[in-house]
């Protein structure tokens, strides 16, 4: 009875132990793996498996897959058909890859300061202010890493704004009535470049943004891309940098990276001289700039007004050759939570160089240029005498950079820190005559410091708070220097406070935004609070105001007739 | 005598297959565990999809290219966001330390700009899901005082049950964790975390376990529920590759802010 069962026992027992020990592959699956190479472990041996034993083992796997459901859960999800996740399978490293994403959004504001219709009444000397504005913008990208050693971007942009005003000071703004409408649409290649990742150097080459400095707020040493200023000085909800045709390499050695860069060609900052709530001769621009702009206005016939700002912010621009281009480099690195990097860029100082006949500036002055609501032909004298009657330049500028940044526990701190020691101001108080027959250079020039001291804290991904404490001083100027710089720096320094605070709530589809800067010299600030709500993965819309205050001819006072509502739509793929 | 050695040998097996671990300290278990990664695979790059679900059962779907490999016995993670469109290109670099806080860094394509995650930043969640910065590098497991529990079974698996009490300064956002270590194979496959109050907060459960090649436990399904908010994150990996040699340049701030 009992000779069976050792029998049975002992083949049992016999195949168990010829099946552990003598014949892996028949018996159980883990010693069996142990001896095939896995071509999915980076720490196998050096020789190459045989297709044939790598198949072999991926089929056990996939029997082997086990699908657990948790017995405490009540709400576990459903087993979905046709979403099984396939098995590992041993590839190359690299897998071409490419993208295409896009946006389009509309934007819209309404003026709450504004003061009724300006352009067209008699007498009215008033610059033209946007009551009602809208901006569109569509965006398409195409991103490829075609080679492992090779990416390729190129973005195109598709810009369009329209304001208008309102008809009177007593009647109701809707888009039927507006009256002196305005419009301008720009088709541009944004961003467009080659990326090659050749060993240790990292090449750019064609369009794109250079992001130097540590800060994000105000970066002093952000300074290779020039910015597209026409909706204020300040952003807090977008990049206003403006791509930049160069050549960029980055050569990484140890814990060393050394960035050099090459612009070709010039580019200016983006910005209106009048016709526009920023302009600089804009409604918001300080009362003596103000009446400029409707001199302006008065000279050129309304249809002529878009072609001639760009004549006269630069009346002569730096050749579209290779002597006009510009180039820097950026050691950085980092170390043990600390980030260091210093800079140097020979570049141009994008704030216009202003000069202005000394006859036609004195006749401006003493409210002499025109007469009975003609221009007066007296000053048109220095042209017949082969005088320019107005000249905007720019000058090349140096500007050495210091960034340093630490993370702490809780905090991250960045310092940047710019040194230039041509850096130009526009001139903007009136200039005592008496006046003769040369030119009045409006551009001064200073050693000046620009310093960016910057605070983050975050908890956890609800809340980010930036604060920022900036500080512009110019080195080389008297104490007694009466000239006004830029419509408010009337001192040998200005500093600025600038928050920023994100709070973002219901798992990251709100987001409700507060910025705000301070001029702590003259009391002005201004502020600029925002929600978005994520409707779906692709439709955001938002709503915000923007607001100045203090005194005119303070940096933000002088805008305060811009505060404006605002809301967004847009729509990404 | 060939019923004894029958006897022997099948008790041998029994052992050899499952209580031959029984010795180990917590610690040991917990760092065994620690070789599997939520993030996918050691040594691939995985592709991703993460489905958030909200309190209503609205659904939002998240799709991450992720690229994950122990070097010098620490992990090495690149996270690469591919869609919503809004946050596309977005992308992290997790880097494990012996000692201290692993390293974070953050890309942001819009600001062409790469940030550190800094102190309390870890504890935000991850794309909007369940899952915070510390969840994913399981820190509050790693860096904590470990006490073994009665062992106990989910499902047909036998567990160790391991409590962990994060230490002072790891920065966790848990008071503890209670982990379900299987142990035939060392994954984790149930996490519960409880806040300072001591209140159950969030539950981790591994759904979905595969099989590499070399017959090594890869965690495909992971499930975390925040039990107080009554929200859900699923995170399946669709499909992985191997990496291949010579990734570890892969896992670098360089290679974070090139993109795609």
């Amino acid at each position: 009875m009992i000779r069976p069962r050792v029998t049975v026992g002992l083949v049992v027992a016999g195949v168990w132990l010829a099946s552990a020990l003598l014949c892996p592959a028949v018996g159980a699956p883990a010693p069996a793996d142990e001896v095939i190479e896995d071509p999915e472990d980076d720490l196998r041996p050096r020789v190459r498996p045989a297709p044939r034993r790598r198949a072999a083992p991926r089929r056990r796997a996939a029997a082997a897959e086990e699908v657990i459901d948790d017995p405490e859960d009540k709400h576990r999800p459903s087993p979905q058909k046709g979403a099984q996740p396939k098995q590992a399978t041993p590839g190359p490293a690299f897998v071409p890859r490419i993208l295409v994403g896009g946006s389009l959004g509309l934007w819209t504001a309404f003026d709450v300061r504004h003061e009724g219709r300006r352009r067209g009444v008699a007498g009215d000397q008033r610059a033209t202010e946007d009551v009602f504005e809208m901006l569109t913008r569509a965006r398409l990208n195409v991103e490829s890493r075609f080679r492992k050693w090779a990416k390729v971007r190129v973005e195109a942009r598709l810009t369009h704004w329209a304001s208008c005003e309102r008809p009177g000071s007593d009647q109701v703004l809707w888009l039927g009535n507006g009256e002196a409408w305005r419009s301008r649409a720009e088709v541009e290649l944004g961003e467009a470049y080659v990326d090659l990742y050749l060993g240790p150097v990292d090449l750019r080459l064609g369009q794109q943004i250079v992001s130097w400095g540590l800060g994000e707020l105000i970066n002093p040493n952000d300074v290779v891309n020039p910015r597209d200023l026409r909706q204020g000085l300040l952003a807090f909800d977008d990049d206003r940098r403006l791509p930049v045709l160069a050549v960029r390499a980055a050569v990484h050695w140890r814990w060393l990276k050394v960035e050099v860069v090459w612009l070709p060609f010039f580019k200016a900052h983006r910005m209106d001289l009048y016709g526009s709530d920023f302009a600089l001769l804009g409604p918001g621009a300080s009362s003596r700039l103000a009446e400029a702009e409707h001199q302006i206005e008065r000279l050129l016939d309304p249809t002529l007004h878009r072609f001639a700002q760009p004549l006269l912010l630069q009346t002569r621009r730096p050749a579209d050759d290779l002597t006009a281009s510009t180039a820097g480099f950026r050691l950085s690195t980092s170390r043990r939570g600390w980030d260091v990097a210093l800079q140097y860029f020979f570049g141009w100082d994008l704030t216009p160089a202003l000069s202005v006949d000394e006859q036609v500036y004195g006749m401006a002055m003493e409210g002499r240029l025109f007469i009975n609501q003609s221009i007066n032909l007296a000053a048109l004298l220095p042209l017949v005498e082969g005088r320019s009657l107005y000249r905007s330049t720019y000058e090349h500028t140096h500007q050495l950079g210091l960034s340093v940044g630490k993370a702490f526990e809780h905090l991250a701190v960045k310092l940047d820190v710019s040194y230039q020691p041509d850096r130009g101001f526009i001139r903007t108080d009136p200039v005592a005559g008496p006046f003769g027959n040369d030119v009045l250079n409006l551009r001064v020039e200073h050693h000046t410091l620009l310093s960016a001291l910057s605070v983050e804290y975050a908890w956890g991904s609800k809340l980010v708070a930036q604060l920022q404490g900036v500080h512009l001083a110019l080195l080389d100027r008297r104490r007694a220097d009466p000239r006004e710089l830029m419509g408010f720096l009337r001192e040998a320094h200005a500093a600025l406070v600038v928050g920023y605070v994100r709070l973002q709530l219901l798992r990251q589809t709100l987001l409700i935004t507060a910025a705000a800067a301070v001029d702590l010299l003259h009391g002005s600030f201004t502020l600029a609070p925002m929600v978005h709500y994520k409707i779906t993965d692709q439709w955001r819309v938002g709503v915000g105001a923007l607001v100045f205050e203090g005194k005119p001819d303070t940096l933000f006072g002088a805008w305060t007739r811009n505060d404006h509502l605002w809301a967004d739509v847009r729509w990404s793929f | 005598m060939c019923r004894t050695l029958f006897l022997g040998l099948i008790l041998g097996s029994l052992m050899l297959g499952g209580e031959a671990y029984a010795g180990l300290t917590a610690k040991q278990i917990v760092d065994r565990a620690m070789k599997h990664s939520y993030l996918g695979k050691d040594g691939s790059q995985a592709t991703v999809r993460m489905t958030l679900t909200n309190q209503r059962g609205a659904r939002r779907v998240r799709s991450l290219l992720i690229w994950s490999q122990r070097l010098e016995k620490r992990t090495r993670s690149l996270v690469r966001i591919t869609a919503p469109a809004d946050v596309r290109g977005t992308s992290f670099l997790f880097k494990e330390n012996a000692s201290g806080q692993d390293d974070m860094w953050l890309y942001i394509p819009a600001l062409k700009r790469t940030r550190r995650i800094v102190g309390k930043a870890r504890q935000g969640r991850f794309l909007g899901s369940d899952f915070t910065y510390a969840d994913l590098e399981a820190r509050g497991l790693k860096s904590a005082v470990h006490k073994r529990l009665a062992d106990a079974k989910i499902a047909r698996f036998a567990c160790y049950v391991i409590e962990a009490r994060p230490k002072a300064g790891s920065g966790s956002a848990y008071l503890r964790i209670v982990a379900w270590i299987r142990k035939d194979n060392f994954v984790a496959i149930r996490l519960k975390m409880y806040d300072q109050r001591d209140k159950l907060i969030k539950k981790l459960f591994v759904r979905r376990l595969g099989r590499n090649a070399a017959g090594k436990p890869v965690i495909k399904e992971t499930r975390m529920a925040n039990v107080q908010q009554r929200t859900s994150t699923l995170m399946r990996v669709l499909s992985s590759k191997s990496l291949g040699g010579g990734a570890s340049g892969l896992f670098t701030v360089r290679n974070l802010a090139r993109g795609l």
